[in-house]
């Protein structure tokens, strides 16, 4: 049933919409929510509070509270009140075992109020320790907001960036008349309107839309449903209004019990009597003027209790089933009625002035919080600002101390008696009681309770509602979808110039940060054989690759490495291995000169963005003249590896290739196959090797030509046997941030008859002292095989690592390297490690396990 | 000649076919502008003066990026001539051109109106975008996120129903 056509309905009688609940039909207009048709229907009750599961009616019918959360369409904490109808709807309660009107868990209510007081879970289900998980299993059926389905097609959430000069906030008269103010003086101007809209004269309005926070920046993210704004403006107006407050009283949860702005939509945008029989109590004069509606619904007013005028002790509703029978006063009336209109005032919407760094004050003439020293670019616009009107500061509760159940958090379920019990155990500022007791970190967000329990507190604490102050105010301002917030799931994925060609060969691909590399193209082992008898091809284009130019380059290199660089032959390569400041090891790979004053560097695939700015953040400071270049993704690299690569080489290119002009350590820029390329002879997998670098958009065909000449393609598992076979470390596997050159074992590289470099200080004081300990090889019977992180078990205590561990056939053992204690470090040292619980004996080994003079490299 | 001229892919012979990173990735929406040439620039960049077909994009007030749709390797040597430092980014970065400001704003918190700009896209892949005639960009990027930006782009157009 409707009332006739009201002055500002927003419903179209024409158009009728229909949608299910709990599977029986309903029917409502364009125009209605979801929550409106459902009321009109006739339905009182909406949801099961969270803990209790009591009843629940609309209380503010603005998207605030959480009395009607309802499932739609599989969508959980769907607030229905603000959820437009829509044709076909499939809408279901939630957090109930039974249905809305019967929910078996109810009991809860009954029997369980004395067992379950706020916080009884630290207390009384904390042993035995085992039943935990039990426990928690129960409690999360038993309590909480909807569930999400576990199979539901996933919804498309986009994300868009705006950048205006103003954006307005909130879509009442305050916010477009300074909307259309700004918009005067040439401003591009946005404007967000919760409830809905159309762009008006100067300015754009999003609508229906919210703002779910202000950060740092000016950046304010926009729910607009399926697609997330994220607006960037020079000034931020906020006219976010005023959030009408409920009273704290005995049966204030009541159904039945309403804040005047829900009646005021009932009545006004969609024609619905709102009961038939009621109460008004109010602090406020717009709180008392509901009156007006209730009359031109035709709803009794049986009586308006001004409490400016009157101040009583106790207010109480008295119910039955759940739902609001009749109001008593003072104990002196008792006054039949099925609707209690309530108001505590209008306290400013102030979280998103308070998160974008304004002071809050409390007022205590009007009893609410306001806004103050707003940031510079913030504005506060109409009653957020604190503009209301006038308004008594009602009572923190009307229960008269009689101990009856008054909720201050409809959200949590949290009375008045919560609040007042964690005070006397302690948590007696706001924000441990908040935490202890959950009040404000409900859906609501404290919009509706925040007011109150502050007031409580101070009560119960005997201070005030300024000493007790306000929570700090977070995003989100309002519930939001974590699928609006993740967005599209697009994970970045580097790929190398040569990423189809190791799919195209069946390449089983893996994660090395945010590269995909080839794990193995097949069998590991044959991979590894190939490279040690015949010839091998691995891609390792993700090498950083950097070029350090200018007559300084030397010099500026001397002091970024602690090995001497500016002495270096052009067309010879070094190695190295920056360290920090501390003389921690940052990162290793090799130095070539190219030019007198050209110098190429490779650093580790997870090092060339870091490297170069580290490099760049130390000549920003020493101002020597040398530029520094990231070629990293310009180039392609291909390490040519086995016996075989000269003669594989020499067939592709016209230089000369003999052991004579490519000597081990020596980079020269010959054409490979046609393609240009910079050769550096070096060897990280132990035999004849030649790493060539070439434009990435020529990788394809140079790969090509060298598979065609015999070469295997090997993957990074293949390489990590090899490797190890040589003992050479991988920064960040071997290493972490503590370890430096003497403990890595690398003190040649070490130059402190050189000139100040970076770490030098460090490396002299780690000289002096005790090492701590070292990295070292080891050697067991295979197959048994360590875990990579397995402990070092001396005389029966941890006393070391293992960090790289893998069978080689080639060695015919189980390899690996380790950290020990520094009296472990010596050939043949006996270290035992944890291998499957049992520990495995291990022979220390500090040469490589394979061609440990490095013949081979040198051949 | 210039030094590192292992670094451009227009000195390999010509039998060598020279790939685009977004040769797998491209649909329709998407123009593939790989091939261009691209020139970094280190020194006083006041003093270059972009020629027929290349156009300078600033990255900071000493480097710039000069995109040519000629010669790379005239440039390269004018370029050099003219004392400036010349580091040839041709295979170093993917290049696309999209339609739409719809579309940016869906990639880019950059303001599409202060263009060219380097800054992110496609959540943290790092970008230089410029603005065509119209509604009409073009980005660069690195060349091993061309690939992974290209999906995000067509996934984009989707979103929009195109």
């Amino acid at each position: 049933m409707r009332l006739p056509k009201q002055p500002g309905e927003r419903i179209d009688r024409e158009t009728a919409v229909s949608f299910r609940f709990a599977g029986a039909p309903v029917s409502g207009f364009v125009g209605d929510t979801i929550g409106s048709a459902l009321y009109a229907g006739g339905r009182r009750v909406f949801s099961r509070s969270f803990k209790y599961h009591r009843p629940r009616g609309l209380l503010c019918c603005s998207g605030h509270c959480p009395n009607c959360l309802m499932t739609v369409d599989g969508v959980p904490n769907v607030r229905v009140c603000v959820e437009p109808v829509r044709e076909g709807a499939d809408v279901r309660a939630q957090n109930v075992l039974g249905s809305l009107d019967r929910d078996w868990l109810s009991v809860v209510d009954r029997v369980g109020g004395p067992f379950t007081p706020v916080g009884f879970y630290y207390r009384t289900m904390i042993r035995p320790r085992r039943a935990w998980p039990l426990y928690e299993r129960l409690l999360r059926n038993m309590a909480g907001l909807g569930r999400v389905p576990a199979e539901h097609e996933p919804r498309r959430y986009d994300t868009e960036h705006r950048a205006v000069d103003v954006l307005v906030i909130g879509g009442g008269r305050a916010g477009r008349r300074a909307a259309a103010r700004a918009a005067g003086e040439g401003r591009s101007v946005l404007l967000v309107d919760e409830r809905g809209g159309s762009d008006a004269d100067g300015y754009r309005v999003l609508a229906p839309a919210r703002a779910i926070g202000i950060y740092e920046g000016g950046l304010v993210p926009i729910d607009a449903g399926d697609l997330l704004y994220r607006v960037r403006a020079t000034r931020i107006i906020v006219a976010t209004g005023s959030l009408e407050q409920p009273l704290v009283f005995p049966g204030n949860d009541l159904v039945g019990v309403m804040l005047p702005g829900a009646v005021r939509r009932l009545v006004d945008e969609w024609a619905i009597k709102p009961g038939e029989c009621a109460v008004v109590i109010g602090a406020d004069e717009r709180g008392l003027d509901v009156t007006d509606q209730l009359e031109r619904a035709g709803v009794e007013v049986a009586a308006v209790l001004d409490l400016r005028a009157s101040d009583p002790r106790r207010i109480a509703a008295v119910g039955g089933g759940g739902r609001v029978r009749a109001v008593e006063i003072d104990s002196t009336e008792r006054l039949p009625c099925d609707l209690v209109v309530v108001s505590g005032g209008r306290q400013p919407a102030y979280s998103l002035l308070a998160q974008a760094g304004a002071t809050v004050d409390y007022q205590p003439r009007k009893g609410i919080f306001v806004p103050t020293n707003l940031p510079p670019g913030i504005e506060a616009a109409g009653s957020a600002a604190g503009a209301a009107e006038e308004s008594a500061a009602p009572r923190a509760s009307y229960d008269a101390g009689k101990g009856d159940r008054c909720f201050v958090c409809v959200c949590e379920d949290v009375t008045e008696k919560d609040l007042e019990r964690a005070v006397a155990e302690g948590f007696d500022s706001i924000e441990l009681a908040k935490r202890y007791t959950t009040v404000t970190m409900g859906p609501c967000q404290g919009k509706l309770c925040h007011v109150p329990s502050i007031r409580l507190l101070a009560r119960a604490t005997g201070t005030d509602e300024d000493a007790i102050g306000t929570t700090t105010a977070r995003p989100p301002w309002a519930p939001v979808e974590l699928g609006l917030l993740a967005g599209r799931h697009h994970e970045p994925m580097k790929r190398s110039p040569l990423h189809f060609r190791h799919e195209q060969a069946g390449a089983s691909m893996m994660w090395t940060g945010a590269w995909r590399r080839p794990f193995a193209y097949g069998d590991v082992e044959a991979e590894v054989r190939a490279v040690h008898e015949r010839l091998g091809v691995i891609d390792v284009s993700t090498l950083g690759k950097l070029v350090v130019e200018g007559a300084q380059a030397g010099e500026l290199l001397d002091r970024l490495y602690p090995n001497r660089l500016s002495d270096l032959a052009v067309g010879r390569i070094r190695y190295g291995v920056p360290t920090t400041d501390g003389g921690r090891i940052l990162d290793d790979g090799t130095v070539a000169r190219l030019h007198g004053d050209l110098f190429y560097v490779t650093t580790t695939s997870t090092g060339s963005e870091s490297v170069c700015e580290w490099f760049e953040w130390w000549n920003a400071v020493w101002g020597y003249e040398a530029e520094i270049v990231n070629l990293t993704g310009a180039l392609a690299a291909i390490n040519l590896a086995g016996p075989q690569a000269r003669n594989a080489l020499a067939t592709l290119t016209d230089a000369d290739v003999s052991n004579e002009a490519l000597k081990y350590l020596d980079a020269r820029e010959l054409a490979v196959a046609g393609v240009p390329c910079l050769a550096l002879r070096i060897g990280f997998v132990g035999e004849l090797g030649y790493e060539l670098h070439c434009p990435a958009s020529a990788a394809e065909h140079l790969w090509d030509a060298l598979v065609a000449a015999g070469a295997a393609p090997f993957g990074l598992e293949p390489q990590r046997i090899l490797r190890l076979e040589k003992a050479h470390v991988i920064i960040g596997q071997d290493t972490d941030s503590e370890s430096n050159l003497l403990s890595a074992g690398m003190p040649w590289i070490l130059k402190l008859d050189k000139d100040d470099f970076v770490g030098r200080f460090a490396a002299e004081l780690i000289r002096e002292r005790d090492l701590g300990e070292r990295l070292v090889g080891f050697t067991l019977p295979a197959p048994t095989l360590p875990a990579e992180g397995a402990q070092v078990v001396i005389d029966g205590r941890p006393a070391g690592r293992v960090t790289s561990a893998r069978v080689s056939q080639r060695i015919g053992k189980t390899i690996g390297l380790a950290w020990v204690p520094p009296q472990l470090a010596e050939n043949g040292a006996e270290i035992a490690i944890r291998v499957d619980g049992s520990l495995a004996r291990a022979s220390v080994t500090l040469s490589p396990f394979y061609d440990p003079d490095g013949e081979r490299l040198r051949s | 000649m210039t030094r590192l001229a292992f670094l451009s892919p227009d000195n390999a012979a010509p039998g060598v076919a020279l790939v685009s990173p977004l040769q797998h990735a491209l649909g329709e929406g998407v123009a593939d502008v790989s091939h261009l040439g691209k020139l970094e620039l280190r020194g006083p960049r006041d003093a270059v003066e972009p020629g027929p077909g290349e156009e300078l994009l600033p990255l900071s007030p000493t480097r710039a990026l000069l995109v040519t749709d000629g010669s790379p390797a005239r440039a390269r040597e004018r370029l050099h001539g003219d004392g400036l430092r010349v580091y040839d980014m041709t295979a170093a970065l993917a290049a696309c051109e999209v339609e739409g400001e719809d579309v940016l704003r869906r990639l880019t918190e950059l303001d599409l109106e202060r263009l060219p700009a380097i800054g992110s896209i496609a959540r943290g892949t790092p970008a230089i975008i410029d603005r065509r005639e119209g509604e009409r960009f073009r980005i660069f990027v690195p060349q091993e996120l061309g690939h992974h930006l290209v999906e995000v782009i067509l996934d984009t157009l989707r979103g929009l129903g195109r």
